[in-house]
Order: structure tokens, then C-alpha cells, then sequence
């Protein structure tokens, strides 16, 4: 069964609705992505489903309970987030950053345990960043910086993992090593992983269901092979693009595009 | 997780600093228009002191010291928590208006009852407290916005705006009052530590016994709230709780203290800014540290205050003549 659903869910900044009367399921143990213009609400969104912004009307629900009226801390336990260009780690070191991902687990003193250790441990292992630990945070590039917010996610041991705009500022072997590590998590770990993503085509090698937003509404949800087609990326980007086959992933891909000649096209 | 090496430069620093506030304390014992040389010092603590000494020592000097040692420990402490709730490292209970909150609820008590009166010497600082907390709601209710919760940012506006605007109240009060009362309150604006009798120290010292263990055990929540709120929220940290919880705590530590030391502003803007400087933004490192110094720059203050000329300078004005231009350091160097 999916565990996270939203039903008519509306939210937005002061009085401005971003979303209105949204209703999404989120499918379990699969990567999902959500794709859309700027603006379109896609990271408003995924502060939504995560609690960090709250929701005005409908509800959103994880394992048949309303996330506003759960425990954050029960919360933290099964969903962990990575915000969009975190930042706030000065003069951190690697292991320690890693650490607060365990604030859950923790009682009022913050002692770390030998589990916690070990989960850390872990944590820094499967992202690479062991040889970080007692580095400054600061002091990393910024493919290790993500890796490390990442394992900092991960320390929190939850099923469901949020990611915003995890590639964004990495070069092109980063955003791989990024995604490659998510997907190994999907496959291997069963994590359920929700990110926003701007490059399209890492949209469809690597999510197995797409959530198309345009103007905070669903232009269409589904499979990359449904998603990634020349009429839904018309609606959602206007723009008009040539769809192939990925030869290395077999997924869908947008070979090129152009803009949509104004009022000249349907 | 954190290099043994810099736990081991934490201990440093607070025994260099304990080093430094014991000599302070000892110069501060000293000084003064009453004069007390230091060489009879220790005759005078271990009671071989003539009455004169004794009573110079112990009822003029000792709870002077001692108020002004705790007050600047509190008022760093509240700087330092609202720096980190507000993520903005210029917020300082003088100068976002906690303080002036705390003198107006202090000079309408005044005004009422006799400023001697005996018992009503606890009581000052819960009404420094209950106006301070009243200004602090204000100032929260004036920044939050529905959807989005408090913005660091506007709460440092707003409270400029009270600030000011609850000083010239404290203007408009005593202009219509008699003299000794006018008086009082002027050198409260300015700072002069007028509470300075033990049983101002039995006042104060019960918020501190509370406030500052309870922050101290928020280090962990401090160090996740001063980071980013999505990291804070997304790992489970109650966020609007913990801050209402830690701004109550930042109010009581602030206004308990300007009850009875006078308006003193910059302490809770320096001394966490040097303590962050030597040791990093560990709460549970940096934040004793900034305590420590607290006290120590109001000490030194009051004592240069009460000793570099006949008149007293009130400590308000000598922190604002150190703090001042910090403060406009700090505004050019932050970004």
C-alpha cells in the first residue's frame, strides 16, 4: 500500500495559494520525481509533504495519519529531507553534521549511542564521505557537501527520503554519483525517494513515477514513459521537443528542443 | 565528532577566562571612592579586617560585584540565544526593545510604590519581567506571519521600532513625576546599577539558577534551530515550540537583570560575537564561554565606571561607549 497521500491539499506563502485542491500519491519504494517550470510550486510542494511549510486545507497523510497533528519527531523517524542548497554547517566537521541526522533518536542531553555511531559510520560509508569525518564541512567541494547533507538524511534512518534539487551546482560526474547513490538506496535498501529535478532526462533515467506541475496544478502523473512526451512537456514547458530512446538506459529522453513559436502552434 | 583539540581549546579558554575575571574581581574589590587598598584585601575576606573594611567590602563592594558579575552572564546568554533563534547575530535584548520593555514595566512600579520599600525588592525583577515578556509578545505578534511563522529578520525590525518607542515612553512618564522619581529613572535609562544590595542578589540569582541550565541543555536544538529551519524541522526539532521556549528563557535572563542593573545594552551583542570567535558556533561550546565573558565586560564596566572618575560613570554608558562602535563593526563586516 502507498503510505503517502495528499488530498485536496492547498497551501502557499501569506495569502497566496501555490497549490490548490492537490491530491497525489506518493508509490512506495519507488523513486519519484517531480518536474515543472520555475515557479510551478515544485519545491513548495516538497516543503509541504515535509511539514516545513504547513498546509491551509485538505490534508496530507502518512501511513493513514495527518502529518500536522503527528509528532515532528515521530515524523523525523520516517521521512528526512534535504533542502535545496542546505546551508548553515559553518565550521562543522563532516561527522558531526552527519550526527544531528540522528536528533531523533536522541534524549534531552543529545549523548550519541553506539548505535548512533554505527549508523553515522554507515551513513558516511554508503555516500563516500568516511575520509571526511573529522574534515570542516565548509571545507569540501560541492559534490562532497551534497554527499554529506546526504548521509546527514540518511543518519535519520528513514524510509521515505525527500531530496530538493539534489544536482543542482554539481558537474555532471557529481549529479550522476548523486542520483546513482539514491537509486542504489531505492534498489537495494527498498527507500522510497521523492525528489525535484530540473534535467529532464535524469528525470526519466532514474525515477520510476513522474508528477508533471504546472501553475500548482497536475498537468499529468506517471510512468517516464508517459511523461516524457512531446504533448506533456508542450503543456508543462512550452516547448517543443524531440523525444528518443536513451541507448545507455533504454528510458525515454528528450534529444533536443526549442521554444513554442507564440499563438503559431497548438 | 568534534576534534578532541578544540574541546581541549574550550577548557582553555574558560580557565584563562576564570584566570582573568578573578584578578578583575580583586582590581574591582579595590576600586572605588571608599578607599580599600588591595593589600588588605585578604585580611578583610578572611574577617581580620576592621569594621570599615569589613563593611566597605562586603555590604558596599561584594553585592555590586556580584550583581554585575551575574547581570552581564545573563545578558550575554540572552543575546546569545536570540542570535541564534533569530539567526541574525546583531540581535541583542537592548537593542530589539526586551530591555526597554522591562524599564517601563519597572518605572510604572515606581511610580506606585516607594522605590526603598523592602519586599518589593523580588518583585522587581517579575515585573521587569512581565513588562519584557508583554513587549516580547508584542513584537512577536507585529512580526508573525500566518503562514510562514516568525521571520528573523522583521523580528529585529520591529523590535528596534519598540525599542525606541518604549524609551521615549519611559520619557513621557517621568516627565509628569517628581523629582527623586526622575532621578531614578534617568540613571536607569543610563545603566547605573542602582539595585546593589544582597538581597538584590537573592533576586536575581533564583532566574539564573533556572534559565541558564535550561539553555544549556538546548545547545543540540540551538545548534539545529541556528542552522536552517528546514534542517531543524526535517530532523524533528519542534521548532515553534523550542523557539517560544527559548525566547521566554532569552526575555526572563534580560529583563530580570536590566531590572535591577538599569538599561544595558551591547553585552549580549559582544560577548557571544568574541565567544564565537574563539572557540566557533557550538552552542555547547561557545555558549559558557560567552556567559564567562558576560560577566566579566560588565564588571570591568561598572569598575572603570565607579573608578576613573569622582562622578560615577553609570556602566550602561561604559558598555555603550566600548559596544557602540562594535556594534557598527559588526554591521560593516556582516553579511
Amino acid at each position: 500500500m502507498d503510505r503517502l497521500s495528499t488530498a485536496d491539499v492547498s497551501f502557499g506563502y501569506d495569502d497566496t495559494l501555490v497549490i490548490k485542491d492537490l491530491n497525489i500519491t506518493i508509490p512506495n519504494k519507488k523513486i519519484t520525481t517531480i518536474i515543472g517550470s520555475n515557479g510551478c510550486g515544485k519545491s513548495t510542494l516538497l516543503k509541504a509533504m515535509t511539514r516545513i511549510l504547513p498546509y491551509q486545507t485538505g490534508g496530507i497523510f502518512l501511513d493513514g495519519k495527518e502529518i500536522s497533528t503527528e509528532h515532528t519527531k515521530a515524523l523525523a523517524k520516517k521521512m528526512a529531507i534535504l533542502p535545496q542548497a542546505p546551508e548553515g554547517a559553518h565550521g562543522l566537521t563532516v561527522g558531526e553534521l552527519v550526527s544531528y541526522g540522528r536528533f531523533p533518536y536522541q534524549s534531552m542531553l543529545g549523548h550519541l549511542s553506539k548505535k548512533d555511531h554505527d549508523v553515522i559510520n554507515w551513513a558516511l560509508e554508503v555516500t563516500g564521505t568516511s575520509r571526511f569525518k573529522y574534515k570542516a564541512a565548509d571545507a569540501l567541494s560541492g559534490g562532497q557537501r551534497q554527499r554529506v547533507w546526504i548521509a546527514m538524511a540518511l543518519a535519520q534512518e528513514t524510509d521515505i527520503i525527500f531530496l530538493d534539487e539534489p544536482t543542482t551546482y554539481l558537474d555532471m560526474a557529481h549529479q550522476l554519483e548523486v542520483l546513482e547513490l539514491l537509486e542504489r538506496l531505492n534498489k537495494e535498501e527498498g527507500r522510497t525517494i521523492v525528489m525535484v529535478l530540473h534535467d529532464l532526462n535524469h528525470a526519466a533515467r532514474f525515477a520510476d513515477h513522474i508528477i508533471a506541475l504546472k501553475e500548482g496544478t497536475i498537468v499529468r502523473a506517471g510512468s517516464p514513459e508517459t511523461i516524457i512526451h512531446s504533448d506533456i512537456l508542450k503543456e508543462v514547458f512550452q516547448i517543443d521537443a524531440v523525444i528518443g530512446k536513451d541507448p545507455l538506459s533504454n528510458k525515454p529522453m528528450c534529444i533536443t528542443y526549442q521554444l513554442l513559436k507564440g499563438g503559431t502552434q497548438t | 565528532m568534534i576534534h578532541p583539540s578544540i574541546i581541549k581549546k574550550q577548557r582553555l579558554y574558560l580557565g584563562i577566562m576564570i584566570m582573568i575575571i578573578l584578578t578583575t574581581l580583586l582590581i574591582a574589590m579595590s576600586s572605588g571612592q571608599a578607599s580599600l587598598p588591595v593589600s588588605r584585601l585578604i585580611p578583610t575576606l578572611t574577617g581580620a579586617g576592621t569594621f570599615r573594611e569589613s563593611f566597605i567590602l562586603f555590604s558596599l563592594r561584594m553585592p555590586r560585584i556580584v550583581i554585575t558579575l551575574l547581570a552581564g552572564m545573563a545578558l550575554s546568554l540572552s543575546g546569545a540565544i536570540l542570535q541564534s533563534v533569530t539567526r541574525n547575530d546583531l540581535a541583542d535584548p537592548g537593542i530589539i526593545g526586551i530591555n526597554a520593555g522591562a524599564g517601563v514595566s519597572v518605572s510604572i512600579f515606581f511610580i506606585f510604590f516607594s522605590v526603598e520599600a523592602g519586599a518589593f525588592v523580588y518583585m522587581i525583577p517579575f515585573v521587569g519581567f512581565i513588562g519584557a515578556l508583554v513587549t516580547a509578545a508584542l513584537i512577536y505578534l507585529f512580526s508573525y506571519s500566518r503562514t510562514e511563522g516568525i521571520k528573523p529578520m522583521h523580528l529585529i525590525l520591529v523590535g528596534v521600532g519598540f525599542s525606541t518607542a518604549l524609551s521615549g515612553l519611559m520619557v513621557v512618564i517621568i516627565s509628569s513625576q517628581e523629582a527623586e522619581k526622575v532621578d531614578f529613572i534617568a540613571r536607569w535609562l543610563a545603566g547605573n546599577i542602582w539595585g546593589d544590595d544582597w538581597p538584590f542578589v537573592f533576586a536575581l540569582l533564583p532566574w539564573l539558577i533556572v534559565c541558564i541550565p535550561f539553555t544549556l541543555l538546548k545547545a543540540n536544538r540551538l545548534n539545529l534551530i541556528s542552522m536552517s529551519e528546514s534542517v531543524a524541522i526535517g530532523v524533528g526539532v519542534s521548532i515553534q515550540k523550542e523557539r517560544l521556549q527559548l525566547i521566554v528563557s532569552a526575555v526572563a535572563l534580560a529583563a530580570v537583570s536590566v531590572s535591577i542593573t538599569g538599561g544595558i545594552a551591547f553585552i549580549g551583542l559582544m560577548a557571544p560575537h568574541i565567544a564565537k570567535r574563539l572557540i566557533g558556533s557550538r552552542h555547547q561550546l561557545f555558549l559558557p564561554l560567552a556567559i564567562l565573558i558576560g560577566g566579566w565586560l560588565l564588571l570591568v564596566a561598572d569598575t572603570l565606571g565607579r573608578s576613573l572618575t569622582d562622578t560615577m560613570i553609570p556602566a550602561g554608558i561604559v558598555v555603550s561607549l566600548i559596544g557602540a562602535p562594535y556594534f557598527i563593526y559588526l554591521l560593516l563586516t556582516s553579511d
